[in-house]
């Protein structure tokens, strides 16, 4: 052996050693916050998954789950791709100033087919109602530049909404969002918008401009789920909520339960894993928020998690919002409607869940007449 | 177990070494003949029973072929092949003949054992090596099977001939030097495995071929893929063996710097090229025939070659692409010299093509790859421009290492400075050892986030 490399062997081994005593040693845990999943536990051996190997294949899984902070050594990695220069790790591009971008989410022709169909027939079957269409772009939409040279979640949106009449879309929130792009209106670190781009939203949506708000901190070391996603800590975000000077007074419940509640703010969420869950303390099936508001507008919300921040901007708008997850929410709405009278829908996305989940296509082709 | 598997790196690989140390001589090779059994009952018991099975009526029936003479040893050889082909044949082809002959009924999935083609491809050397009386056959039970079933070589070669490992078998002490060296390899082969290979195997599944560039980028990623994962691999099982004192044939020699594809295939998963060359190709008369038999038995070896990687049509496809480029080769290039400058790029442009049978089964993927391959109409996109761009340190490093240029650049290093030399080589390895734990933990790492949203 002409190369000597004495001790290459024995570093190794003591490598190899010491982080399996430590996973030895360590506990197990259950669940992941930074995955958002839970991990593997031990499997029990028995004879059917010995001979068929399958309790291996297991024992592998838990071991990787419970690999001595794998976190670190994701976050490693990520470090390691983008000082060698990775543009795009996991589907989520590094953009200008910090930026986490996540990738548009294309659809199949199959999916846009059923969704067209399932819009149209909820026009159709409640026609004499108001209905208000708001697709939100996400940061792939809004600084597009940074990632390709084309928009593709503009030509997609344009696409899809060519299918409707023109009163459906009311906003194009592409040129709301757009005007205000220098400033906070995405969270770095995370997919969904800040309040600041909600409340930009609400603004054009409901023609008020001269509303004062008094603007709070509520947490400044925000991860959001792209960081998470790839281990990227080396940034974080600030999460402001905005709140009216003019309060107007509501109390709304959960999931139909009894206990109602005075605010839609979950302060025990503030410092959390997950900052975001401070509205409505995370998504929620059903919310039935009732105000004082001169308004005699009942509003039925279907949304993703996007319409959590723009809902605190819409409360003197309506007497009532239904506000309703198709993900959770698997209910007739078709009686919702009729019970609560209500007089106004309104559908409230952003485009990527949008083009995503089929949950709505399901709640729409459920409804019975 | 895959040797870039968490569990074979973090609790097989430690467990195994630290306690071969402690055993006595007498008994290491009865321990690395048990950790080798268990290595393999990760892929299922009844798996690793059918082996176990194999081994001992291959140790008991050779035993008794090596008694006989003339006619009836001959007729014991016959019986022995006939038993081996026809169980690598049930696993590897008939599952899938059955399904396409019949194909409107479902029959239950036969699943290829663990590394069989490389095993039982180890037990017929030695069959008939024994029946040539190259070799005497092996009365220790434990020596035979351990030859058969030593793990770094178990499931995915390098395939070793008896002569060969026999002579390490009671002579394998430790050695210093040899073991630091095995644990080198052993790094090397486990970066190039996780951070190169997978990589490269991730590119290509993100990237739906639609230009002619696009479909040039995909061929060579696919020669890149292939040669980190097996190069990977098999310096992993090289270095493992040495890690336990045996010294295993190499398998790759920088394939991709041939100046044709005959040679591509002596520098290229070379125990099984010398395999076929043994075992086939010369039997059937070698290059010493005319020229049509020439053309028949290279066709031969190649279509075998082609099915032994695979029992569906695109292997067959490939080894006789290759086959027919080699009969070229031997019958119009041999007396031409043709200036390496061309003839390496040529060779590597021809192997990158051949891998696209290697790698897609589905008639309408390939036929989408050579499509754009050829289709100057539509020569760039967008999407292959970001990739190249994205990784392109992943490719520079990809298109360097399958040249000797770092090794030559490090052994002139050496002549120079010898201490300073062996100081930065193990900084060097300790720190591409913790890159690739961070590689290997990272892809287990998976993010649900749905609920988010």
């Amino acid at each position: 052996m002409k190369e000597k490399t004495y001790f290459i062997g024995y570093l190794t081994l003591i490598y190899l050693l010491t982080i399996f005593f430590i996973n030895l040693f360590s506990p197990s845990l259950k669940f992941s916050e930074e995955e958002n999943r839970p991990l593997a536990s031990k499997p029990e051996m028995n004879v059917s998954n010995v001979t068929d190997g399958s309790y291996f294949t297991s024992y592998n899984k838990y071991i990787e789950d419970q690999f001595w902070n794998r976190t670190t050594w994701k976050s490693l990695k990520t470090n390691i791709e983008k000082s060698i220069g990775l543009k795009k790790i996991d589907n989520i591009y590094f953009g200008k100033n910090n930026r986490l971008i996540e990738e548009v989410v294309i659809p199949s022709d199959d999916f846009i087919n059923r969704r067209v169909d399932n819009i149209k027939k909820l026009q159709e079957y409640y026609n004499e109602l108001n209905m208000d269409f708001v697709l939100i772009p996400n940061k792939v939409g809004i600084y597009y530049d940074e990632v390709s040279s084309s928009n593709k979640q503009k030509e997609l949106y344009d696409d899809f909404i060519s299918n409707f009449d023109n009163d459906l879309v009311k906003v194009n929130c592409f040129d709301i969002l757009s005007s205000h792009k220098n400033e906070n209106i995405f969270y770095n670190t995370d997919h969904h918008y800040t309040s600041l781009g909600a409340k930009y939203i609400s603004e054009s949506l409901y023609n008020k401009e001269n509303i004062e708000y008094s603007e709070y901190t509520v947490n400044n070391h925000f991860i959001g789920t792209s960081a998470k996603k790839l281990a990227y800590y080396n940034i974080y975000d600030t999460v402001n909520i905005y709140v009216p000077n003019e309060e107007v007074s509501y109390y709304l419940t959960y999931n139909n339960d009894e206990d109602e509640y005075t605010s839609i703010y979950d302060s025990s969420k503030q410092y959390s894993y997950d900052p975001y869950e401070i509205f409505f303390g995370g998504n929620k099936s059903i919310i039935d928020i009732r105000t004082n508001s001169e308004s005699e507008s009942k509003l039925l919300l279907i949304k993703d998690s996007y319409a959590n921040s723009f809902i605190p901007f819409i409360l003197n708008n309506y007497r009532e919002i239904i506000v309703i997850d198709p993900r959770y929410y698997h209910e007739d709405i078709n009686s919702l409607i009729n019970d609560k009278q209500i007089t106004d829908i309104m559908l409230y996305y952003n485009i990527n869940t949008f083009f995503e989940d089929t949950s709505l296509d399901d709640m729409i082709e459920n409804i019975k007449l | 177990m895959s040797f870039s598997s968490i569990i074979f790196c973090f609790i097989f690989l430690p467990i195994v070494v630290s306690l071969y140390f402690i055993i006595p001589k007498k008994l290491k090779n009865i321990y690395l003949l048990l950790a080798s059994i268990l290595f393999y009952s990760y892929s299922g018991i009844f798996y690793t029973i059918i082996l176990l099975l194999i081994v001992l009526y291959n140790y008991v029936s050779v035993r008794i072929m090596d008694k006989l003479e003339g006619k009836r040893r001959t007729g014991k050889l016959i019986e022995i092949l006939i038993i081996n082909i026809f169980t690598l044949c049930y696993f590897k082809y008939y599952y899938m003949i059955l399904n396409n002959i019949f194909t409107n009924i479902t029959f239950k999935e036969i699943i290829l054992p663990l590394g069989m083609s490389f095993y039982l491809f180890t037990v017929l050397s030695y069959i008939i090596d024994v029946y040539r009386k190259n070799i005497k056959s092996e009365h220790n039970f434990i020596s035979f099977s351990l030859y058969i079933l030593f793990f770094p070589k178990l499931v995915m070669g390098p395939i070793v001939r008896y002569s060969d490992f026999n002579k390490q078998i009671d002579n394998h002490d430790f050695d210093n030097s040899l073991f630091n060296y095995g644990f080198k390899r052993f790094i090397i082969g486990l970066s190039m495995k996780v951070i190169l290979a997978d990589t490269f195997a991730h590119i290509i599944s993100s990237y739906q071929v639609s230009s002619m560039f696009g479909s040039i980028v995909i061929i060579i990623l696919y020669s890149l893929e292939i040669y980190y994962d097996f190069a990977g691999y098999t310096n992993m099982a090289l270095g493992l063996s040495n890690v336990f004192g045996f010294k295993l044939p190499e398998n790759f020699d920088y394939p991709y710097l041939s100046k044709g594809v005959g040679e591509f295939f002596r520098r290229w998963h070379i125990t099984l090229g010398k395999w076929f060359r043994d075992y086939v190709y010369i039997p059937l008369g070698g290059s010493r025939v005319s020229k049509l038999r020439l053309v028949i038995n290279l066709l031969i070896v190649w279509l075998l070659t082609g099915m032994w990687h695979g029992a569906s049509l695109n292997f067959i496809i490939w080894g006789l692409f290759l086959g027919i480029i080699i009969v070229m080769e031997k019958l119009l290039l041999s007396k031409i010299k043709i200036p390496k400058i061309i003839s390496i790029p040529f060779t590597f442009i021809i192997i990158s093509i051949s891998w696209i049978f290697f790698f897609n089964s589905n008639a309408s993927d390939i036929t989408l790859i050579l499509k754009n391959l050829v289709n100057i109409n539509n020569f760039m996109d967008d999407k292959i421009i970001f990739i190249i761009r994205n990784n392109f340190v992943y490719l520079i490093i990809g298109l360097i290492c399958i040249t000797p240029l770092i090794k030559i650049l490090g052994e002139r290093f050496q002549s120079k400075n010898n201490y300073i030399y062996n100081v930065c080589n193990n900084i060097y390895l300790i720190i591409l050892l913790i890159i690739s734990t961070a590689y290997l933990i990272s892809n287990s790492y998976q993010t649900f986030l749905y609920f988010n949203f």
